[in-house]
C-alpha cells in the first residue's frame, strides 16, 4: 500500500504549501522534483535540437527524446514506434481526426459513434469534422447510475460506423468506462477506436494491448509530467498507413516542388517542427517515476480514498452527488452540488482553507445540461492525497453551507 | 483573512438568500439575457417603463453565483425610477461601489453580469 504522506516529500509544492489539500488533478496534478530536474537538466546542461544537428549536445537531446518515447511505450504495453508526441490530449485528438481526414478516410454519410459524457476536446474536433465532411454523429445515452448505456452502444454501430471515440475514464462523473468492450464493437463493426485516456491514465492501469484499441490519447500534465506535452498511441500498421495530421520541417524524407514529397516513417512523420523537447523527456520521468510507484498501488489507494470520501460527502445533508457511486468503477472523480449554494461560491470559501476543488462545467457541456444543474464542484483524488484532505474537504463544506445557506 | 478581502459580507448574503427583485415579469419593455458560460451563471432581466419614459420597475431571474444574484438585486434596485438615459450612465465602477466589496478579476465577470445585460436592453 502506498504511503501519501510520503509521497507528498516528493513534491515541491508541499514545501510551499504545506496545508495544501489538492483535490483538482483532474485539471492538472502536481509535479514531482525529479521530473523538474530532469527537464531542468536538459536546458542547463544538453539543450539542443533533436533530429538535426550532428554534434554531441545534439545526439545526447535525440538520445534523451528517444528514450522518452520508449518510456512512454513501456508504460502503455505499446512499441515506441507507436507513439507520437503531441502538445497534449487536445492536440492529439485534432491531429488525429486530421490524419485520418487528410487519408480519405471518411465519406459523406459515414457515422461517427461518440457518449454523451465527452469532454470538448473530444467533441468539438468530431462536430467540426462531421459538419466539414457531412458525417453523423451519434451519442451512446447514459443510465441513471452514470454509466454508459452498452446495448444502445450496439445498436448504434452499424456498417456506416467509421469511428468509436469515448473516453475510458468521465472526468465528470469518475466512471471508468469499458473502453475494451467499446473496443471490440468497433472492431466487429470495421470501424476505428479512439479511447481518450486522459482520466485514466495513471489513474488505472492503461494497457492498450489488452484494451484493444486503435487509437488512445493523453495529457502529460495530469500525470505528474508538465504541461504542453502529450501522447497519441495508434497501432503500428494504422500509423503506417495513414498520412500527417500536419505538415513541416522534421517529418520528411525528401522534399520536392512539383509532386509528391515523402515522409520519414512512423511515428517521425507525425511530428512536424521542433517538438516540446523538454515537455517528452519530462513526460517520460512521469512514467518511470508512477511505474516505480506501480500503477496498481496507486489505483488502490485512489480507490481506497474515493469510497472515503463518497461515504464522507454523502453523510453531509444538501449534497447530491453527480458521480459513479461505487468506488470500484471510478477513478477519483467526484462531482456534487450542495443545495442552497453555487458551485463557485463553495469552491471560493473552500479555497481560503487551501483547499482547491473545481467549480463549473469541467468543459462537458453536454453532459452538465443533462444533469439540469448550472455547474457542479468537482473533488479529484490522486496519489498524493490523504484522508486528512477528505476530512478538512468536509468540514469546508460544512462552513460553506452555513455561510452561503445560512 | 483580512477583512477587506471578505466578498460574503452580510449585505450581499441578505440579497443573495432575500433577494427584493427576483421575480419575472409580465408586461415588460425589455427583457435582455445575460450568460456567463464558464460559471454557469444566467439570468434575465425585465424592465418597465412609464410614459415618461423613467423605469417603473425593473426585476430579474435566473440563477448564479451570490455576487452575481446581489449584484443583480441591488442594480434593479437602484435603476427603479431611473430615466433611461440616467441609468445608461451607471458605470461599472458604480457598480462595484454598489456592492462594497472588492472584486478581484476572478469574479469581475459574476459582479458585472446584470450591468452587462442591463447596458444592453437599454441600447436597443
Amino acid at each position: 500500500m502506498l504511503d501519501a504522506s510520503k509521497i507528498k516529500k516528493d513534491f515541491p509544492v508541499w514545501s510551499e504549501h504545506p496545508k495544501l489539500a489538492y483535490l483538482d488533478s483532474s485539471a492538472t496534478s502536481q509535479t514531482p522534483s525529479s521530473i523538474i530536474r530532469a527537464m531542468d537538466e536538459y536546458y542547463a546542461k544538453y539543450r539542443a535540437n533533436t533530429r538535426r544537428g550532428q554534434y554531441a549536445l545534439s545526439a545526447r537531446a535525440d538520445e534523451a527524446f528517444e528514450h522518452a518515447r520508449g518510456e512512454a511505450a513501456n508504460f502503455l504495453g505499446a512499441n515506441s514506434r507507436e507513439i507520437i508526441f503531441t502538445s497534449g490530449a487536445t492536440a492529439a485528438m485534432n491531429m488525429l481526426l486530421g490524419m485520418l481526414e487528410n487519408s480519405g478516410y471518411f465519406k459523406e454519410g459515414d457515422e461517427i459513434i461518440t457518449t454523451v459524457m465527452e469532454h470538448h476536446s473530444l467533441l468539438l474536433p468530431i462536430e467540426r469534422l462531421a459538419k466539414r465532411r457531412g458525417l453523423a454523429v451519434r451519442c451512446i445515452p447514459m443510465t441513471g447510475d452514470f454509466e454508459l448505456d452498452y446495448e444502445e452502444a450496439e445498436k448504434l454501430a452499424g456498417e456506416r460506423t467509421k469511428l468509436i471515440a469515448f473516453a475510458s475514464v468521465s472526468n465528470v462523473t469518475g466512471t471508468i468506462h469499458e473502453a475494451k468492450r467499446l473496443s471490440l464493437l468497433a472492431r466487429e463493426v470495421g470501424a476505428l477506436s479512439i479511447a481518450d485516456a486522459s482520466q485514466a491514465v495513471s489513474h488505472i492501469p492503461v494497457d492498450v494491448r489488452e484494451l484493444g484499441c486503435d487509437f488512445l490519447f493523453f495529457s502529460g500534465h495530469k500525470m505528474c509530467g508538465p504541461t504542453g506535452i502529450g501522447i497519441l498511441y495508434g497501432r503500428e500498421e494504422l500509423l503506417k498507413k495513414f498520412e500527417p495530421g500536419f505538415y513541416g520541417g522534421g517529418m520528411v524524407e525528401d522534399v520536392v516542388l512539383e509532386g509528391d514529397s515523402q515522409w520519414a516513417e512512423a511515428p517521425w512523420k507525425f511530428e512536424a517542427g521542433t517538438p516540446n523537447i523538454a515537455g517528452a523527456i519530462g513526460l517520460g520521468a512521469a512514467c518511470e517515476y508512477l511505474s516505480r510507484i506501480g500503477i496498481e498501488n496507486i489505483e488502490a489507494h485512489i480507490r481506497e480514498l474515493t469510497s472515503y470520501a463518497l461515504q464522507k460527502l454523502s453523510g453531509i445533508s444538501g449534497v447530491k452527488l453527480f458521480c459513479e457511486k461505487n468506488a470500484e468503477k471510478n477513478a477519483g472523480v467526484i462531482s456534487f452540488s450542495l443545495s442552497g449554494t453555487h458551485p463557485h461560491d463553495v469552491a471560493e470559501i473552500l479555497s481560503r482553507g487551501d483547499i482547491a476543488v473545481r467549480a463549473g462545467h469541467h468543459c462537458a457541456l453536454p453532459l452538465i445540461k443533462t444533469f439540469e444543474v448550472p455547474a457542479l464542484i468537482r473533488v479529484s483524488i490522486y496519489l498524493y492525497n490523504t484522508r486528512e484532505d477528505i476530512d478538512v474537504l468536509a468540514s469546508g463544506i460544512e462552513e460553506a453551507k452555513q455561510i452561503l445557506a445560512g | 483573512m483580512n477583512m477587506d478581502d471578505e466578498i460574503y459580507t452580510q449585505n450581499i448574503l441578505d440579497r443573495y438568500r432575500r433577494p427584493k427583485n427576483k421575480r419575472t415579469m409580465e408586461n415588460f419593455d425589455a427583457r435582455e439575457a445575460g450568460v456567463n458560460p464558464s460559471c454557469g451563471d444566467s439570468l434575465v432581466l425585465f424592465l418597465k417603463f412609464d410614459e415618461m419614459g423613467s423605469i417603473e420597475d425593473a426585476s430579474f431571474d435566473g440563477e448564479g453565483c451570490a455576487i452575481s444574484q446581489a449584484s443583480a438585486d441591488m442594480l434593479m434596485g437602484k435603476v427603479h425610477g431611473m430615466r433611461r438615459e440616467e441609468a445608461k450612465r451607471i458605470t461599472k465602477e458604480d457598480v462595484c461601489g454598489m456592492l462594497g466589496i472588492s472584486v478581484g478579476p476572478a469574479r469581475e465577470k459574476c459582479a458585472l453580469l446584470a450591468w452587462g445585460a442591463l447596458q444592453s436592453a437599454l441600447a436597443k
